[in-house]
């Protein structure tokens, strides 16, 4: 059964008996929570599943033996560590192919190569984080001018019907305050979000950073005793 | 642009929302209604007994006035009616003492050409009594008539009938339990989803025998979606009932004013019980 008295917390019926601005403000809060919360739910799932996946990933690599064979058979990953170590790898290849060998020039290519796959990896993922943090800091403003909206066409209502009882003026401030609840629920989860992810996205990084040291570390030593 | 998660997010936060707005739509969250107490409401009607405004002022009596008609200075009495010059003296006090003694202050400015007139009427006589009397062929036409309203006696009001009494609240609150005890065999509430709710208001006007001369429906309240069916049947039953009810008997006479106009008598199912 579908309550649509005002004197309930229906939002269906609030929304209905709205001025179209404050419908406009509504619809558009109601997408922007909605987009908040697909981000939230996807950007979750997948800071969950390539920190796990770094994890192994990670262990995996300390313990390989034979690196050729640890990078085929990783080549096609989509962890950030294995991108990292995929630039790392190709770039020492392309350096070690030739006769000679220039071992500054080698490690600091290395270093920039692995510095900018890590640079990338973090671009890409967090590049969701903005719209969170849009969300978070518009979404209160716009639901107040709802209400703003909404309060200003109530005390029109009051001075067109002559009559100032709280039966006149409680249905419009409903529906007005309507607007700053979709607008603050819009945006405590998104910035509970932004916070928690941008802590996420910076472990992240220095996990990839240490990542890419250590691998560094492993191919500078290797350039010497080539050499 | 959106990877296989994001669209999987998007769909989970959509069947989110919409969950979420489907309970809030079924109440999930309603504040419990207002109406639906536990125990009944019931009617307290306050009446003061000792009221500022409880009993009425009295009748006013308007002294008559005492001037004849027409009257003529030239005609002289026959010698019966010598003692005619002390006349004037208790003719002046019957007429200007009680004039400002009963009369209350707002009538005041209607009343005082009167003192001067009267006043001003015998002025002449006077001088002209023991002139005439000198006269004896000439008669007085001030009648006996006027002579005789010329007196200390009382005077008759010229205000037909008795003002009616202004009804304190204890009589008021007795006048209404009166008349709804004689409409309540009448009135029957109709019954339906919500139909407690419903109240009609009726104006009436009613003659001095009892008998309703005019009614008028002052609209109903208490509609909500479930009972707007009713409306029109309980304003017909209402008005039925007062039809059925009138003329209506043992209101005082006295109070006719309090109870000639009786706006508004609310018609629930209240009453009915």
């Amino acid at each position: 059964m579908l309550n649509m008295d005002a004197a309930t917390l229906s939002p269906v019926a609030l929304f209905m008996q709205a001025d179209w601005v404050v419908k406009g403000v509504m619809l558009g809060l109601l997408l922007a929570s909605i987009w908040t919360w697909a981000i939230i739910i996807g950007f979750w799932a997948k800071l969950k599943r390539l920190s796990k996946g770094s994890d192994r990933f990670e262990r995996d690599f300390w313990k390989t033996d034979d690196i050729d064979r640890f990078h085929n058979a990783h080549v096609k990953s989509e962890l950030p560590s294995a991108k990292v170590f995929d630039a790392g790898l190709t770039e020492w290849r392309r350096s070690t192919g030739g006769n000679s060998i220039d071992r500054d020039g080698t490690r600091a290519r290395l270093a920039t190569a692995m510095g900018s796959a890590v640079a990338h990896q973090i671009d890409e993922l967090s590049d969701r984080l903005n719209i969170l943090a849009t969300v978070g800091a518009v979404a209160p403003f716009v639901g107040l001018f709802g209400t703003v909206w909404g309060i200003m066409r109530s005390f029109t209502a009051i001075a067109a019907e002559q009559n100032s009882s709280l039966a006149v003026v409680a249905p419009g401030i409903a529906e007005a305050l309507f607007a700053t609840a979709i607008g603050l629920f819009a945006a405590i989860p998104a910035v509970i979000a932004f916070n928690r992810f941008s802590h996420g996205i910076n472990r992240l990084e220095a996990r990839l950073n240490r990542f890419a040291d250590g691998f560094h570390t492993t191919l500078s030593r290797e350039l010497e005793m080539a050499g | 642009m959106m990877d296989r998660v994001e669209k999987a997010g998007l769909g989970i936060a959509i069947a989110g929302h919409a969950v979420l707005f489907g309970l809030l739509s079924v109440g999930f969250l309603a504040t419990p209604n207002p109406a639906n107490l536990k125990q009944k409401p019931i009617e307290v009607t306050l009446t003061d007994e000792v009221a500022l405004e409880s009993t009425a002022p009295d009748p006013i009596s308007e002294p008559a006035t005492a001037l004849s008609p027409e009257p003529a200075p030239l005609d002289m009495p026959e010698p019966e009616v010598q003692p005619a010059p002390p006349q004037p003296e208790p003719l002046k006090r019957a007429e200007v003492k009680p004039a400002p003694a009963p009369r209350p202050a707002e009538k005041k400015p209607a009343e005082k050409p009167r003192p001067e007139k009267a006043a001003a009427k015998p002025a002449p006589k006077a001088p002209s009594k023991p002139q005439t009397t000198a006269e004896p062929q000439r008669k007085s036409r001030l009648s006996r008539d006027m002579l005789a309203g010329l007196t200390d006696a009382p005077t008759q009001s010229r205000a037909t009938g008795t003002p009616a009494q202004k009804a304190g609240p204890a009589v008021q609150s007795a006048l209404a339990a009166e008349v709804l005890r004689q409409l309540k065999p009448h009135w029957t509430a109709p019954t339906g989803a919500d139909a407690e709710k419903l109240q009609t208001k009726l104006c009436l006007t009613v003659s001095r025998s009892g008998a309703v001369t005019n009614i008028e429906t002052q609209g109903t309240t208490g509609i909500t979606a479930s009972n707007r069916g009713l409306v029109q049947l309980h304003q017909e039953r209402a008005i039925k009932a007062v039809k059925l009810a009138s003329p209506f008997k043992n209101l005082p006479p006295q109070f006719y004013d309090t109870w000639k106009s009786m706006c508004p008598i609310g018609f629930d199912k209240r009453l009915s019980q």
